[in-house]
């Protein structure tokens, strides 16, 4: 099938510019309000995205370099592994709702404190420049048969694309977090 | 600065004012060259268009994505025309448009402050930009004629006979796409025509 990158790259900046124009201006209070301690707030949400990335963007960066170049008309090809599908279906907010509710794992809980309110804004906008560099880099080569560790461990992969589109629905669904955190 | 950009120039500006000497100066020194590779995106959805362009060479695409995700072109620019995604340019917020480079593309791009300056400065500059307006509405009204009354077969003549020969290289997809037909009947047409 064919891997949409436009739409992945639509959808990345919908969520970087929500962050960047209605999550970044507000006051501290707002960014780190919580419903209750069990809940996260705002910031705590972003943080945890920052977590993520870092688990990915290189991973991303070193397979797309070593990946071949596409020739020149042809259209990217995207290839799916029966997890990534499950955790794409699963990840996917149904509109305003987050469906099959799911702990995280330890090393993505957040820990901010107030001092680091605009640090963590700051990297979570970076890391998606550098997001959208990556899909963009990738319509250019073959990733059909390229994978990438994921979060889960070394010996479970996605593919290139697929990942990305993981991503993106896993932070859709911390975007309604985040609303919801602020209201 | 170059032949090409000054004929350029005279082409687009010198064919509703005539193009002072300090007016020269100033396009001169704030169209900047830039180049793009083959499928470089110049503006994306979601991103900001910093720059309107004059293209020296190549073929851009803009398009937009419908509900399902696919492409749907609205145009292309090429050699001689005028570039860029406009509804970012011009109330500097985010596109609802890709740009995109379908060759490698040299064009010379200004940002919205020289922009601006160049209508203070030069308010002789009005008169080409309001025919340039009046061009882009002309060509829009007519491109909603042909999409809404012209059969498959008369769109796709319309459009060969007044595209450069460059647009026929790019892939079949984009031009299906902008005649608002299947790549098959396009390329159906197109091997009735050869």
């Amino acid at each position: 099938m064919e891997a949409n990158y436009e739409k992945m790259l639509q959808d990345s900046n919908r969520i970087k510019n929500y962050i960047k124009g209605d999550i970044a201006s507000l006051d501290e209070d707002t960014l780190t309000k919580k419903e209750n301690e069990k809940k996260w707030s705002a910031l705590e949400v972003v943080e945890h995205l920052n977590k993520v990335y870092d688990v990915y963007l290189d991973n991303f960066r070193n397979a797309i370099d070593a990946a071949d170049d596409l020739p020149q008309n042809e259209t990217p090809q995207m290839r799916r592994t029966l997890l990534g599908r499950l955790s794409i279906y699963t990840n996917r907010p149904k509109g305003k709702k987050r469906r099959f509710k799911m702990k995280t794992f330890d090393f993505f809980r957040p820990a901010v404190t107030p001092e680091h309110l605009h640090g963590t804004l700051e990297t979570y906008l970076r890391n998606k420049e550098t997001f959208n560099d990556l899909i963009k880099d990738a319509r250019t080569k073959n990733l059909k048969n390229v994978k990438v560790p994921t979060a889960l461990g070394e010996k479970v992969k996605f593919f290139i694309p697929e990942c990305f589109e993981f991503l993106l629905v896993h932070e859709e669904r911390h975007m309604i977090q985040i609303a919801e955190a602020i209201a | 600065m170059s032949e090409e950009i000054r004929t350029l120039f005279q082409s687009t500006f010198g064919k509703s004012i005539s193009i002072s000497e300090e007016a020269s100066e100033f396009l001169y020194k704030k169209f900047k060259p830039k180049e793009y590779a083959a499928r470089e995106m110049i503006v994306e959805s979601g991103g900001y268009a910093r720059y309107f362009y004059f293209v020296l060479s190549g073929v851009q695409a803009i398009y937009l994505l419908n509900e399902k995700g696919e492409k749907v072109i609205f145009g292309f620019s090429f050699k001689g025309s005028p570039s860029g995604a406009f509804d970012s340019f011009i109330r500097q917020e985010p596109s609802n448009f890709f740009l995109e480079a379908l060759t490698p593309s040299k064009m010379i791009g200004i940002t919205k402050p020289d922009f601006d300056e160049l209508f203070n400065h030069f308010p002789e500059f009005y008169r080409w930009r309001a025919h340039f307006m009046e061009d882009i509405l002309l060509g829009r009204i007519s491109r909603e004629v042909e999409l809404s009354t012209y059969s498959a077969k008369k769109r796709f003549d319309a459009f060969v006979k007044r595209c450069p020969p460059e647009l026929l290289d790019i892939p079949q997809k984009y031009l299906a796409s902008y005649l608002n037909m299947t790549p098959e009947t396009f390329s159906r047409l197109r091997a009735l025509r050869d």
